[in-house]
Order: structure tokens, then C-alpha cells, then sequence
């Protein structure tokens, strides 16, 4: 076995081998057992059938002479012609005892009478003889072909006829229609037997035996009929005595009567046995036969019995089994030579590339990428594909392994950078982790700040309702200050008109107070001179003197008052200025107020649709506000979910660091297993 | 008239005052007060502005002081009465025995050809006089000329012309001993008119010399001639 097991040569060769053998052995003995049993059947059938077919045949042409004797003998033709024999007889027969006379010319006239009738009888039905015996004596009257037993009495003659004498007996003795046994006729020395029916008397009379000789030629018609169909086939018929009572196709002419059947198959057939079987035939040869008896005395109520033995050589009948086994056993040998010589060719064809081909892998398998695989061109099976297709594998493993240790440096300077990254996302997932808590801190916070919000933003509409009613109002409320200004405006006119006059009556008063100031001045002066005078008339003067003085301290007071009178005057006309001119501002003012009035007037109508507008924006910044609050409960629940998934990104760039150090790891064993390689 | 000048500068005073300052306030509550005014006004103005109840009391009792006061006697010691008088920012004094008259400075009419110091002439009760101006012989700041200045008519028998003055104050009485003499260091005209100072600064004129001063008298008497 480990001879085989190798080289795939070797195994491809034994496969095919045992691969094309096996199953045709198989197939063949199948075929062979089955073809030949059902040869075997079929013979045995054939022969069963053709046994039966004589058999019945046989019969049936005994049957049909008999009917035909018993028509025959109850004809008006054979009455008739007994009648006029029996006339004859009677007529001219001196003796009983005496020999029928069959030359005289009575006789012969009778003879003639009937003769074509009977004449014609034995033509159509192609008996041997046809025979009329006196029932009495026992004398043939007629005859219708020549022969020496006419008017002879078979009583004497009996070993002349014997075989006429024993059926004229049995159907006297029986009153039915009866047969004899073939036998050797002594007269002619041929087979013959005898058929023989009773003809009434219908006068009364004697009555006469209607006798005919069968014709053996005939048996031997249905007994030998077909046997041109094969070479050693053939039926016959067996007497009790164990002889052939038809001829043997091998021996025509000497076997009937003559040829003894001492088989196996003749004994059981004539014991009422019927079968088919291989047997030793009778002449010494193995055979096939089938074998049953003719039932004669229990069909046709004879004294005796045939049997019909239908055999062929085994020879013969085995002959295609045979000739099959040898043909099988034939191409079986040629079609071992042809696999041993295809078998050896596919597995040289398939087996050489492919040594070839595993010498080349086996060096790319060590690591020798160089090794050179030189594929055949002309091949454009799939070995040929194999071949090429491993050569680019070849280059594809040579240029894959350059790439793979271009791509190992690479991915090892690639993962050194990514093992940075995932440190950096590390961190920052965990800032971020850091900042989506505070995040949904912050959300927390701006949750609860909107439900405030969102509180407010209901009041604020309820308030912008209220707003809209203050604004109308506030309208109403312009309006009326417009009046007011403008009432204010008319009473400012009145005012300044007034401080007018006032500012004349200032006017008249400084004049006054001038004119005051003069007298007072004119009486300092007065008073001086006069101290003057009195100080000139001395002693005499002083209480002048004194009179002087007072009268100047009064011009000096006098004078005071006049100066503070002028002062109080100045302030008058400051003040008054001052007032003409808020007076003025506060006209211009009111001028002014009038159109701010107006403005506002005007400002609180819009304001009046703006806080409409505003209490319409409150109630949609209410309704926003639901609507956010509504969204920051989501963005509450996202930042969860953010939250959450921050965590579990932070734990998979832990994990991410891991795979990256693994990674690493591998992307060396991916560099040492590339340099491994020779390309 | 000082009551009702104060009264009215006070009413103004008032009225303008807590005008600013009770911007803040009820409006109520500055019509009210200045109707309050209005109605002492109304009734200072039927009394003719007579101080009423304490004031005029207060008034009476100042004035009575006033008359009480006695001024020191000196008998044993010499006085001369002095015009007080304005030049510039100083105070001259003149005695008394030298001044006819005061007159208000009305209808000076500058005289062509004349000396500087001499303003032009007046009419003073028909009479024509000169008008000189001391400030040019004591190198006094002119201050220029206005209803308020006013004349000293001086008068020694034959001589008489008028000197302006920024403002007179009146007679003194000074004691001779007050009267310092006049500095050494002065001299020229000035230290010929000057006679003395007062311990009071007033400056004393000496009117006599004035009078007789020759360059005044010669000049206008050539001039006039």
C-alpha cells in the first residue's frame, strides 16, 4: 500500500483501473447469471409450450378421426353400402364359413357402386386403409385399396391382421369406437394402427366394423413438425413398451417401432408424470425435456397410453448462455487492456505537471518564492490552468509579499500613530465624557430654567392681554395730554403777557428809584453844604451842624434804599428774564410737548399694535415655549443617551487601545513572517 | 424804604429760590406759597411798606442807639473840621473854612488852550468857575467823569474855583494832634499841599496853599488873561 499511497500516478493509475474493471466485472456476471437464467426459463417455457402444442395436437388429430370414423360409420353411404354388401353376401355366399368372394362380377358392381365414396373418404382424410368387417365372421367386405385381406376372415387369418383382427375384436366386444396400438404390420412390414367404429345393421342384420389404418406418416407430421427451427430439438411419442411410436429426426425411417426409449423422462411421462427438466436424453446426451403422457385411455377410452417426450441438447439450448459468458469475458479482457493503457497515460498526463507543480509549491511553501515554475503553454486543460494559475500566484504571492512588507512597515508606523490616537481619544473621550455630564448638568438646568420659562412665557401672554387693554389707555390717555399742552400753551401766552407788564411795571419803578436816587444824592449834597454853612458860622452853627448831619445820614440812608431798591430791580428784570425766557423754553416746550403728545399719541397706537402683535408673539412664544420645553425633555433624554454613549465610546477606546497594542503585536509577527519570505 | 427794599428783595429772593429748588415738589405746594407772597405783598403794599409789630420796633430801638451815641469830647485839644473827599481810591480831607459850597458836577464845559489839570468851567448859581483836577498835580489814576463826581467850590475871599471829586463823604472833626505831618520825602507840589495824614489814612489838603498856589493862580490868570 505505501507503494501506492506515493505516487498519485500510481493511485490514478490503479484507480482507473479498478475503476473501469470493477464495476464491469460486476455488471457483466449480473448480466451473465440474469441473461442466462432467463435463457434457461425461456427454453424450458419454449419447450413446455411446444410439448403441449404436440401434445395437444396429437389429440386432437386422434379426436378428429375418431369423429370422423363415428360420422362415417353412422353415414347413409356406409349403410347403404353394407346394405348391398350384406345382400351380396347373403346372396351369394353359399357357406357362412366361405371366403367373401370379392371377384365376382356382383361384387364388383357393388364394389364400383361404392367405391368412389369410400375412395374419396380415404383421400380427404388421407388414411392408410379403410376397411368394412363383417361383424359375424369377422371377414373384411371391403376394402379400399388392394391388399390381400379382402374377403379373408380375420378370425383365420389372424396373424395376417393381426392389428385389424385385435381392433375388430375389441369394437365387437366393446359395440365403440376403438383403437389399436401401432405395430408392425406383418403384411407390409410397416407401422400401422387401427381405428375401428361399430355400423349398425339398420335391417335388422348383421352389423360391420368400419375399420381404417392410420397413417403413421401423419403422427410423425405433427411430431416432427417445426424441428427445422434448431439443431437437436425434437418430440416423440412413447409407447408403453418404452419404444418411439414416431420417428426420431435423427433416425428417420428405423426409429418408430424400432427405437428403444430407455430415459428417465420416458418412464415418468408414461407413470402420468409431467414435467421439464434436464435430463440424459436417450442417446446419451444431456438434454432438455419436457415430458407428459397423452391420457389416451382416459380421454379417448383406449386400452393404452403414449407419452410425448419434447427434448432438446443442452448444448444447444444453453448454446447463447454460452457464446454471452464468452463475449463478456472477451471485452472484459479488451477493455482491461484499454484501461491499464489509458489508466497509465491520464495519470502519466495529470500526475507529471503536478509532481512538477508540488516541487514548485513546495519551495513556495518553505518560503522560496523564486523557484521557477516553467508551465506548459500547450495545455489548456485544467492542469494547464493549474500550472499557469500557480505561477501567477507566484507573482501575485511575490508582488503580494513585497506589498504585505511594505504594508507591515507601514501598518507598524500606522498603528504606532494610531495607538497615539486612540491614547488622545482615550483622553478626550474622557473630557468629553467630563463635559457631556456637565452638559447634561447644564441640560438639567436649562430644563428646569425653561419650565420656568415656559411659566413666565404663560404669564407674559396673560400679561400682554392685559398690556394691550393699558396701551388703548395709554392712547386715550396721549390724546388728553395733547389737549392738556395745548392748554398749557395758550396759559404760558398768558404768562408771558404777564411777566411783559411786570417787566414795564419794573421799568416805571426804576425810574422812580432814579429819581428818588437824585433828590437823595441833591440832599447829601444839600446837607454837606449846609454842615459847611454851619461850620462856618461856628458856635452859633452847631446845632445846625447836627440838623446837617441828620439830614445827610437820611439823604445816605435814603440813598441805600434806593441802591437796594435798584439791586431788588436788577434781580426783578434777572428774574423776569429768566422767566420770559422759561417762559419761552417752557412754550417751545409745550410746543414741543404738543408734538411729542402727538408722537406718543401716535408711538402708543403703534406700541397699541406692536403689544397686539407682542401679546400674538406671546401667545406663539407660549406655545414655542411648550414646544421647547417638550424638545429640551428630548434633548434631556438625547444627552442621556449621549451620556451613556460617551461612556461606552470611552470603554471602547480602552478596548480600541488594547486591539491597537494587540495590533501591534500582530503587525510584528506580520513583519517577521514577512521577511521570512525570499523573493 | 430799607424795610420794604429788604421785604421786596426777600419776596424776590423768595420767589425765586424755592422756585428751582421745589422743582421736586407738589406744584400745589409752590402756587400756594406763592400766593402767600402775593397776599403779603398785597398787604405790605396797602400799609405803604411801614414795618409792622417787632421790626418796627427793632428799627425804632437801632435808630434811638444811634442818636444816643455821644462822641468823645476833647475840649482841651484844637480841632479842625475837615470835607472828606474821594480822589481815585484815596481820601482827602480839606478844611472846611476853605469850602464855600458842594456841587454836583452838571454842565462842565472844557476850556481850549488850558493846562491839563484843569477840566473846563461850570455854573454854579450863575456863577462861572474853573474846574481843576488835583489828581494831575498828585499823580493820581484819572478814573474819568460821571454823574457821580462832584465839585468842591473853594473860596478864600478873592480866589475861588471848584476842584472835582470821585465822591464826597461828608464833614469829619479831627483833633490837630491826629495829624501827622507830611512826609519829608515828598517833595514838589504834592508836599506843598499836603498838610498831614489822619491816623485814619485821610489825607489833609491844606486848602490855603491851594488857594494861593501860584501855579494854579498865575496860569489861570495868564491863561484866562
Amino acid at each position: 500500500m505505501k507503494f501506492v499511497s506515493t505516487s498519485l500516478k500510481k493511485q490514478l493509475f490503479f484507480l482507473f483501473l479498478f475503476g473501469a474493471l470493477v464495476p464491469f466485472i460486476a455488471v457483466s456476471l449480473f448480466t451473465f447469471y440474469t441473461t442466462r437464467s432467463a435463457l434457461k426459463e425461456k427454453d424450458f417455457k419454449e419447450l413446455y409450450v411446444e410439448n403441449r402444442v404436440k401434445k395437444q395436437q396429437v389429440l386432437d388429430y386422434l379426436k378428429e378421426r375418431i369423429g370422423n370414423i363415428e360420422v362415417l360409420s353412422a353415414s347413409q353411404d356406409v349403410r347403404f353400402a353394407l346394405d348391398r354388401l350384406n345382400e351380396y353376401g347373403r346372396r351369394c355366399a353359399a357357406a357362412p364359413d366361405q371366403a367373401f368372394s370379392a371377384d365376382s362380377a356382383g361384387y364388383i358392381a357393388i364394389r364400383e357402386e361404392i367405391d368412389r365414396y369410400f375412395q374419396r373418404t380415404i383421400e380427404t382424410y388421407g388414411y392408410q386403409n379403410l376397411y368394412l368387417i363383417d361383424n359375424e365372421q369377422g371377414r373384411v367386405i371391403y376394402q379400399a385399396l388392394e391388399g390381400g385381406l379382402l374377403g379373408a376372415s380375420l378370425e383365420a387369418k389372424s396373424p395376417q391382421g393381426s392389428g385389424l383382427a385385435a381392433l375388430w375384436k375389441k369394437v365387437v366386444s366393446q359395440s365403440r369406437t376403438m383403437m389399436t396400438d401401432f405395430g408392425l404390420e406383418k403384411s407390409t412390414g410397416e407401422p400401422a394402427a387401427f381405428l375401428g367404429a361399430p355400423v349398425p345393421d339398420a335391417s335388422g342384420g348383421k352389423g360391420a366394423v368400419l375399420a381404417m389404418e392410420i397413417n403413421i406418416d401423419q403422427i410423425n407430421g405433427i411430431t416432427l413438425e417445426g424441428s427445422s427451427r434448431n439443431d437437436t430439438g425434437e418430440t416423440y411419442l412413447v409407447g408403453e413398451d418404452l419404444v418411439m411410436r414416431s420417428e426420431s429426426r435423427f433416425d428417420l425411417g428405423s426409429s418408430a417401432l424400432k427405437k428403444v426409449v430407455d430415459s428417465e423422462s420416458a418412464k415418468k411421462a408414461l407413470a402420468k408424470k409431467q414435467s421439464t427438466e434436464i435430463a440424459w436424453g436417450y442417446r446419451d446426451l444431456e438434454v432438455l425435456a419436457s415430458y407428459s403422457c397423452l391420457g389416451l385411455d382416459e380421454k379417448l377410452g383406449f386400452d393404452f397410453d403414449w407419452a410425448i417426450v419434447s427434448e432438446i441438447e443442452s448444448s444447444e439450448a444453453f448454446a447463447a448462455t454460452n457464446t454471452l459468458g464468452f463475449q463478456i469475458l472477451l471485452s472484459g479482457l479488451a477493455l482491461a487492456a484499454l484501461a491499464l493503457l489509458l489508466g497509465f497515460y491520464s495519470a502519466k498526463s495529470i500526475a507529471t505537471p503536478l509532481v512538477k507543480l508540488s516541487e514548485g509549491v513546495s519551495c513556495m511553501a518553505s518560503g522560496d518564492l523564486s523557484a521557477s515554475m516553467v508551465p506548459d503553454q500547450t495545455r489548456k486543460d485544467e492542469i494547464g490552468i493549474l500550472t499557469s494559475s500557480v505561477q501567477h500566484l507566484q507573482r501575485t504571492l511575490q508582488e503580494e509579499h513585497k506589498q504585505i512588507a511594505e504594508g507591515a512597515k507601514t501598518l507598524a508606523c500606522s498603528i504606532s500613530e494610531i495607538s497615539a490616537t486612540a491614547s488622545q481619544l482615550a483622553a478626550s473621550a474622557a473630557e468629553v465624557s467630563t463635559s457631556v455630564s456637565e452638559i447634561t448638568t447644564t441640560v438639567e438646568e436649562v430644563k428646569q430654567t425653561a419650565y420656568i420659562s415656559n411659566d413666565k412665557a404663560d404669564d407674559v401672554e396673560k400679561r400682554a392681554g392685559e398690556v394691550t387693554d393699558i396701551s388703548e389707555k395709554g392712547r386715550k390717555a396721549t390724546v388728553e395730554a395733547a389737549t392738556g399742552m395745548s392748554r398749557i400753551r395758550d396759559e404760558m401766552e398768558y404768562v408771558a403777557e404777564s411777566i411783559i407788564k411786570l417787566s414795564d411795571q419794573t421799568q416805571s419803578i426804576g425810574e422812580i428809584i432814579g429819581a428818588v436816587n437824585d433828590l437823595a444824592d441833591q440832599s447829601n449834597l444839600l446837607s454837606v453844604n449846609a454842615s459847611i454853612e454851619a461850620a462856618k458860622a461856628g458856635e452859633y452853627g452847631k446845632g445846625f451842624a447836627v440838623v446837617a448831619q441828620e439830614v445827610k445820614t437820611l439823604a445816605e440812608q435814603s440813598k441805600n434804599a434806593t441802591d437796594q431798591v435798584r439791586t431788588i430791580l436788577n434781580d426783578i428784570q434777572k428774574a423776569t428774564s429768566t422767566a420770559v425766557m422759561s417762559t419761552e423754553r417752557g412754550s417751545k416746550a409745550v410746543d414741543v410737548g404738543v408734538g411729542l403728545s402727538e408722537e406718543a399719541g401716535g408711538t402708543i397706537t403703534m406700541l397699541s399694535e406692536s403689544v397686539s402683535e407682542s401679546e400674538q408673539a406671546a401667545a406663539q412664544i407660549a406655545a414655542s415655549s411648550h414646544e421647547q420645553l417638550v424638545g429640551i425633555d428630548q434633548l434631556a433624554a438625547a444627552m442621556d443617551s449621549i451620556r451613556i454613549a460617551m461612556t461606552q465610546n470611552m470603554e471602547s477606546s480602552k478596548q480600541l487601545e488594547q486591539s491597537t497594542s494587540n495590533l501591534n503585536s500582530l503587525s510584528q509577527k506580520l513583519r517577521n513572517l514577512a521577511e521570512r519570505f525570499k523573493i | 424804604m430799607k424795610e420794604a427794599s429788604s421785604e421786596n428783595k426777600n419776596q424776590v429772593a423768595g420767589g425765586t429760590g424755592p422756585d428751582q429748588a421745589a422743582v421736586g415738589e407738589a406744584p400745589g405746594g409752590i402756587w400756594s406759597k406763592a400766593y402767600n407772597r402775593l397776599e403779603q405783598t398785597q398787604v405790605s403794599l396797602e400799609r405803604g411798606f411801614q414795618p409792622i409789630g417787632e421790626q418796627r420796633q427793632a428799627i425804632l430801638e437801632e435808630r434811638a442807639k444811634a442818636l444816643a451815641w455821644k462822641p468823645e469830647e476833647r475840649a482841651n485839644e484844637e480841632q479842625i473840621i475837615v470835607i472828606e473827599f474821594q480822589l481815585a481810591d484815596e481820601t482827602y480831607g480839606i478844611e472846611s473854612g476853605y469850602i464855600r459850597e458842594v456841587h454836583p458836577l452838571t454842565d462842565l464845559t472844557p476850556l481850549p488852550c488850558t493846562p491839563p489839570f484843569v477840566l473846563g468851567v461850570i455854573n454854579v448859581h450863575g456863577q462861572i468857575l474853573s474846574v481843576l483836577d488835583l489828581k494831575r498835580f498828585l499823580d493820581l489814576p484819572d478814573k474819568g467823569l460821571t454823574d457821580l463826581n462832584r465839585i468842591i467850590v473853594l473860596s478864600s475871599g478873592d480866589m475861588e474855583f471848584g476842584i472835582l471829586a470821585d465822591a464826597i463823604f461828608g464833614l469829619k472833626t479831627i483833633p490837630v494832634g491826629e495829624i501827622q505831618p507830611s512826609l519829608p520825602t515828598l517833595t514838589d507840589i504834592k508836599g506843598d499841599f499836603l498838610l498831614g495824614i489822619t491816623v485814619e489814612r485821610t489825607v489833609i489838603l491844606d486848602g490855603k496853599k491851594i488857594l494861593t498856589d501860584p501855579r494854579i493862580i498865575v496860569h489861570e490868570e495868564v491863561e484866562t488873561v
